[in-house]
């Protein structure tokens, strides 16, 4: 029996190359009267960073968290605290916050990763509840009222001050994890966690260490939605950082990026996030068009049946079914 | 700490835990035959109840038609759901499925909203005033009326299960549903009806709680949440196990509530997380 051939350099890595090209040249394109959706694309970059995240636990270790919400909300606070009341330098506020991210999951991971399937769904949704709720009704964190005045983070030099001041960094960072995840995906770490997934006994059987490496998978997932936090209080809205988009929504939300990109693929994520943002811009635009401007009730309503139509129609995901189309038009 | 307010809050934790406990026997009663975490249970309670404010307040119906008629309403929305939103996902990985659940529950919250408006509805109790207990406390027949309930759902549930022909085909399916499938069982048709059942028990649920809380468009989630916790807390897979999470988790809850009610909600959840990790299996299941 021979071992499978390793994938070429250019089949792992075509698609962080096309996906880098697209990126830098996003920003400059002649957006005209749609300009306001650069800095929409800036938070599907955060999206994507979170779904990312996802992606690697649910998808390749096959582990649930219902509560990745409460890591990006440590990532997001940690550094506004640290920025705000503690008077930090915003680099090392950065880093800290990424560092808090990884040890709660660290902390929480040792605990709740012994559990299994709906078992650990409702373990890692307590621990994102529990997050959710000490933020908002700590008084360090400002509660409810929220954090102001935070340090932003810009592209330095001439950049900076245009569109793509905010961008390039949130895509950056999106770009890096996708293409780490890219990386990880044809790597033996990646088919060890992948075994983990499909068979915990069998994993163990041949050698790998399963509990270290959920776990391991576990803290490398919370630090991404860690740093996700900490480009969501510098870049994205450093004026205003309140607890709202920390919820369980934004938790189930996440969940459901990455089930719909795809979990079997690096890009599902991307796929998804993207996905999702665009439908609801879309679902708003066209009723804005229609003049149903108010009826926020009916965006939801379509929104979620057509998230059912496509869950229905595609159901291991965007990306294979991208691939699926792809293949069919190549054969004819 | 008095005795009176310990035994008020004991009975309010049952009352409340009652409905908890309504709404994880529907969550066991689809985990069971179809293997799905219901995300839209919460939201089958919603309709539940608005349903029957609905009926009275809307259409003019008596309480005791409206109450059984908002359980009825949940129902055939259970039902449609099924057929409309996870039927066609048949062949599908479980997973596939779960998320679909999410997708039902937003269509059915802004469907709510839609159809209902976004104000809260009221529903009169069964009965005005209450018990007077001997520490001077004053017990409602509402949160009685919910114990009743509960006491006379898990017999009813013990009985469909074991004794009709639909429970028993319910039960081969969860047992191992290719099995099943060889003995003439159509686990398709079975899981509609697992919706359903489970989706009037919640929507019951709904119409009990109504009358203690109100109930608005966008309650359901929190609710689905907490009959999820019960369901887990006592063991998936056992109903009454489910009765007791729902009970303990009720008293759990008014009781951290007397503690410190800004951290109630982080406290209740606090003890689940606690007891999950120390009975992975559920209180009852060893």
């Amino acid at each position: 029996m021979t071992p499978p051939r390793a994938p070429s350099w250019w089949r792992i890595y075509r698609g962080p190359l096309v996906l880098l090209a697209v990126v830098l040249v996003a920003p400059w394109l002649p957006w005209g009267r749609f300009g306001y959706l650069v800095p929409l694309l800036q938070l599907a970059g955060i999206y994507t960073l979170l779904a990312t995240s996802l992606t690697l636990l649910l998808g390749m270790a096959g582990q649930i968290s219902l509560g990745h919400a409460g890591f990006f909300a440590v990532g997001a606070y940690t550094a506004g605290v640290a920025a705000t009341v503690w008077h930090w330098p915003s680099g090392v506020a950065a880093l800290a916050a990424v560092l808090a991210a990884g040890l709660v999951a660290l902390l929480c991971g040792g605990m709740v990763l012994r559990l299994r399937g709906h078992l650990l769904a409702l373990a890692t949704l307590c621990l994102g509840v529990i997050l959710y709720e000490l933020i908002l009704k700590s008084s360090l964190t400002g509660g409810a009222a929220g954090l102001y005045d935070l340090p932003e983070w810009r592209v330095p030099g001439r950049l900076g001050a245009g569109p793509a001041g905010g961008f390039y960094l949130v895509w950056g960072a999106a770009w890096l994890a996708l293409a780490w995840l890219a990386h990880l995906s044809a790597s033996p770490a990646g088919r060890a966690l992948r075994a983990v997934r499909d068979d915990e006994a069998a994993a163990a059987a041949l050698g790998v260490d399963v509990f270290v490496l959920k776990l391991k998978a576990f803290v490398a997932s919370a630090m991404l939605a860690g740093v996700a936090g900490v480009l969501y209080a510098f870049v994205h809205s450093p004026s205003y950082l309140g607890p709202e988009e920390f919820g369980l929504t934004t938790s189930v939300l996440l969940v459901m990026m990455a089930v719909l990109g795809g979990l079997n693929s690096p890009w599902g994520g991307l796929v998804g996030a993207l996905a999702v943002m665009a439908l609801r811009e879309g679902i708003t635009l066209v009723a804005d068009q229609c003049g149903f401007s108010g009826a926020a009730r009916i965006e939801q309503l379509v929104y979620g049946l057509i998230l059912i139509l496509l869950l229905t129609r595609a159901p291991q995901g965007l990306v294979p079914l991208w691939r699926r189309v792809c293949c069919r038009a190549g054969d004819s | 700490m008095t005795w009176g307010i310990a035994i008020l809050l004991l009975v309010k934790g049952l009352a409340v835990g009652g409905i908890y406990a309504l709404i994880s026997l529907g969550f066991n009663v689809i985990q069971r035959t179809t293997g799905i975490l219901n995300f839209a249970q919460g939201e089958f309670v919603m309709v539940g109840g608005l349903g029957a404010a609905w009926l009275w307040g809307g259409v003019g119906l008596p309480v005791a038609v409206a109450m059984p008629g908002g359980a009825v309403l949940a129902a055939g929305v259970g039902w449609v759901s099924y057929q409309a939103a996870l039927r066609p996902a048949g062949g599908t990985s479980l997973t596939t499925r779960i998320i679909i659940t999410i997708g039902l529950s937003i269509v059915l919250r802004a469907a709510a909203a839609l159809v209902w408006g976004t104000d809260p509805r009221q529903l009169p109790p069964l009965a005005e005033g209450g018990l007077t207990l001997p520490g001077g406390a004053v017990l409602d027949w509402q949160s009685l009326a919910v114990l009743a309930a509960v006491a006379a759902c898990m017999p009813a549930l013990a009985w469909f299960f074991r004794c009709t022909a639909t429970g028993r085909a319910m039960q081969a399916c969860a047992g191992d549903p290719d099995a099943a499938r060889l003995c003439g069982i159509r686990p398709d048709r079975v899981a509609a009806q697992a919706f359903t059942l489970s989706a009037f028990l919640a929507g019951m649920a709904g119409v009990l709680l109504t009358p203690m809380l109100s109930m608005s468009f966008d309650r359901g989630s929190m609710l689905g949440l907490k009959g999820f916790a019960a369901a887990i807390l006592g063991g998936v897979g056992h109903p009454v196990a489910g009765v007791v999470g729902g009970l303990a988790l009720g008293i759990l809850e008014q009781f951290a509530c007397w503690g410190s009610s800004v951290y109630k909600d982080t406290l209740a959840l606090a003890a689940v997380l606690v007891l999950l990790l120390i009975r992975p299996r559920g209180l009852l299941v060893r």
